[in-house]
């Protein structure tokens, strides 16, 4: 029950409470007041509601892990 | 992301460990990416608390199901095959009952008001990845001044409940749900590290994130050097979503819950805050008691805490399967019971 | 013009409807507006017959209609004996207050589809039941064809096992009207008489076939394996399915192997006539992303190779799924 999905902001309204999101060709409305975003922007979507900004590209995150993988097996 | 090479390195592994993944979702993601087939004998992955349907109570359930008497009431999916005491919302359904399952709650204030003689009721169960999204519905309800709507709670909370895991010595290690951490912040992970001196990783929900967390848990097995790490940094920070928190606290207050199966967790719930009392649907049964039946010979309890696998409970496969769910980790369809029956190749 | 209780009840209005709706779109040589349908005799081939019902709400939605499913589905049913599908029937329960201008829509649409798939309408019924208000059609399709043999029971280890195309339009595309999801996803409602024609013309040896309509693959495959005695293994790298609903699926947390289709059959065939069968298919209409998925194995069940490099069981789908899409 926590299935949500990094989608990319492509619309939002005047008061910033709700916006448009779009993932791989589907697209629909969800709230936006816990996170603040602009079109183009990239949101966690939980429910309808983007619950997280997305800090990173899926690219840059594996990057991320790999370096803490290595980081961390060279600890002593 | 080299996939083989995490695999690989995770089955140079010589020794034991039990690693408890929380999340419902991550059970699933792990059944579903066959991840199990990939690992050696002595990393065995347990399922933990962390399936809101299957942790709500059967009180709960029966509740909802006399709210659903009269009132049309929204649920996500996954709660409508649940066992109460004496039926599931989906048998109330067959009976009359108006049970809607839900992608996402906001409909729900727009339904009700355009239906304001209609009463509504919002069957509000889920992790701090939902209580949010819930606060932002209370926004809406507040502001469009919708009064045909009311909410029981279910609410719960992972950090107590991966303490009370932690405490049963359910697991060596954990790999922790990421969603809930994108709200919450991986801080309470520090704490948890520091008390249970074991690993902690908290881990986004595709193949290369459980692979790699499983990866660093040996990896701190092995040097006997413990710590939280973030595998999830796009989503993941120390300190989480403050505006989300706030929206949280503005209508939500910490209380006790009882998790089906295990009992009273301190301090693991959240319930409605008093000035939000003319929403609250919980106040007119007060609290959920803490003893509970089960069907005889349920072992859900040993289940959700990572004591057995599913299929050694005797009833599993048998009496309870997910066609005829005896318990609620068969009925959800992020159940341990149920992703187990539904198989794995060993 | 809205259609009510009396349209239903076997007089004046009921023969209107039937002259003004249904004898106009699915009028042929065989029609009969008799008790029943007078058909030729078809040489001494034994026969297949099948019948399925249609409740999908939306009635219509994009790729399609309930008309449309409820023609193509019945015939795909047929296609699956390697037959040839002949005659339909088709039966309507309408709720009053159903706009008339629906059931000339639905009924235009399910001539189409019988022409696009070689068959014809010959005889069917109506009723008309109260209802909550919003009006409602129901339909069922019976068929009879031409028996081909085709059997699971044929089904042997090393068999390959071919999808037409890629999984889960249909039911991507009824949860996404449902739920007010915009993208452009469509049901693959079809008849696939020229996938099956191209195969037996060319005298492909073919095991058995399946029609992936409610359970999708998952179920199918179940089906098949239960049937045959053996283990199906499925490559998951191999399963076409279109970049739209994969996204649809991560979003809703969906999978593709236990959503129904509504253009889309199985096809099992021995490993060595597997090539020549996938270049057919793939020249035929409906057939240009078909894939060689998987194969029978001995043992039981159905498997996934995972594009992780794991493996997992493909289950029967169990509970509701979502209500109605089909």
């Amino acid at each position: 029950m926590c299935v949500a999905q990094p989608m990319e902001v492509v619309e939002i309204s005047a008061d910033g409470k709700t916006g448009r999101a779009r993932y791989m060709g589907s697209e629909f409305e969800i709230r936006m007041s816990l996170v603040a975003a602009v079109p183009g922007d990239y949101v966690l979507v939980h429910a309808g509601c983007a619950i997280s900004e997305i800090k990173k590209s899926e690219a840059e995150e594996i990057e991320m892990i790999l370096k803490l993988l290595e980081e961390t097996a060279n600890e002593p | 992301m080299n996939r083989e090479a995490l695999v690989g390195r995770i089955n140079k592994f010589a020794g034991k460990v039990k690693i408890m993944e929380v999340c419902g979702t991550h059970t699933a993601a792990v059944d579903g990416f066959g991840l199990r087939a990939l690992l050696p004998e002595g990393v065995s992955l347990v399922s933990g608390p962390g399936c809101p349907a299957c942790v709500t109570t059967a009180e709960d359930i029966d509740r909802l199901v006399k709210l659903s008497e009269n009132a049309q009431v929204w649920t996500f999916g996954d709660m409508v095959g649940i066992p109460g005491s004496v039926s599931s919302l989906a048998e109330a359904r067959a009976r009359g009952a108006e049970i809607k399952i839900m992608y996402s709650p906001f409909e729900l204030a727009e339904r009700a008001a355009q239906n304001p003689k209609k009463n509504f009721l919002l069957a509000a169960v889920g992790f701090e990845t939902t209580v949010p999204v819930y606060a932002s519905l209370l926004d809406t309800l507040v502001e469009k001044k919708i009064s045909n709507v009311k909410i029981y709670t279910s609410l719960k909370t992972m950090p107590e409940a991966i303490n009370a895991a932690a405490e049963k010595n359910a697991a060596d290690a954990f790999i922790c749900p990421g969603h809930v951490c994108a709200v919450t912040g991986y801080g309470f992970l520090e704490r948890l590290c520091k008390k249970h001196k074991m690993p902690f990783v908290a881990a986004g929900f595709e193949d290369y994130h459980i692979l790699a967390a499983i990866c660093e848990i040996i990896r701190q097995i092995e040097s006997n050097n413990f710590c939280v790490k973030n595998f999830y940094p796009s989503v993941v920070s120390k300190n989480g979503n403050e505006t989300a928190q706030k929206a949280v606290d503005k209508y939500f207050c910490k209380t006790d819950a009882v998790w089906r199966g295990i009992g009273v967790i301190k301090n693991s719930g959240y319930a409605l805050r008093k000035k939000f009392f003319e929403y609250n649907a919980n106040l007119v049964y007060g609290k959920t008691s803490a003893e509970e039946k089960f069907f005889a010979g349920c072992r859900c309890a040993e289940v959700l805490m990572g004591g057995i696998r599913p299929n050694e409970c005797g009833l599993f496969g048998g009496a309870c399967r997910p066609e005829c769910p005896k318990g609620a980790c068969m009925a959800s369809g992020e159940g341990a019971c149920s992703i187990y029956y539904k198989g794995t190749v060993n | 013009m809205k259609i009510l209780l009396k349209h239903g009840s076997g007089g004046l209005e009921t023969r209107e409807l039937i002259k003004n709706i249904f004898l106009k779109h699915f009028y042929n040589k065989f029609t009969s507006c008799d008790d029943a349908a007078s058909l030729p005799a078809v040489g001494t081939r034994g026969m297949a017959f099948t019948t399925d019902s249609y409740v999908v709400k939306p009635l219509f939605f994009p790729g399609g209609d309930i008309g449309r499913l409820a023609v193509c589905g019945t015939v795909n049913d047929l296609l699956t004996t390697g037959g040839v599908p002949m005659y339909i029937s088709a039966s309507f329960i309408i709720e009053e207050n159903t706009d008339a201008k629906i059931l000339d829509e639905i009924a235009r649409s399910m001539r189409r589809a019988a022409d696009e798939a070689g068959v014809s309408i010959v005889t069917g019924d109506t009723k008309v039941t109260e209802g909550g208000g919003e009006g409602g059609v129901y339909v069922t399709t019976s068929g009879i064809g031409t028996d081909g043999g085709l059997s699971p029971r044929l089904i042997k280890e090393g068999d390959c096992i071919i999808t037409s195309g890629s999984l889960g339009n249909h039911h991507a595309c009824i949860v996404s009207q449902r739920m007010g999801i915009t993208n452009s996803i469509e049901s693959d409602a079809a008849p696939l008489t020229g996938i099956v024609r191209g195969l037996t013309n060319a005298g492909v040896t073919l095991r058995a076939m399946r029609d992936m309509t409610r359970g999708g693959a998952a179920a199918s495959l179940n089906e098949l394996s239960e049937a045959c005695g053996l283990k199906a293994v499925l490559n998951e790298s191999e399963i076409p399915v279109d970049v739209n609903v994969a996204g649809l699926c991560k979003i809703l947390g969906l999978d593709p192997l236990q959503m129904g289709n509504e253009g889309k059959m199985l096809i099992i065939v021995p490993e060595r006539e597997a090539d020549r069968a996938l270049g057919l298919i793939k020249k035929s209409p409906c057939g240009e992303y078909a894939a060689v998925v998987g194969r029978f194995y001995f043992g039981g069940g159905v498997e996934l190779v995972t594009r992780s490099g794991g493996r997992r069981v493909v289950p029967m789908p169990s509970g509701e799924g979502l209500p109605r899409i089909c």
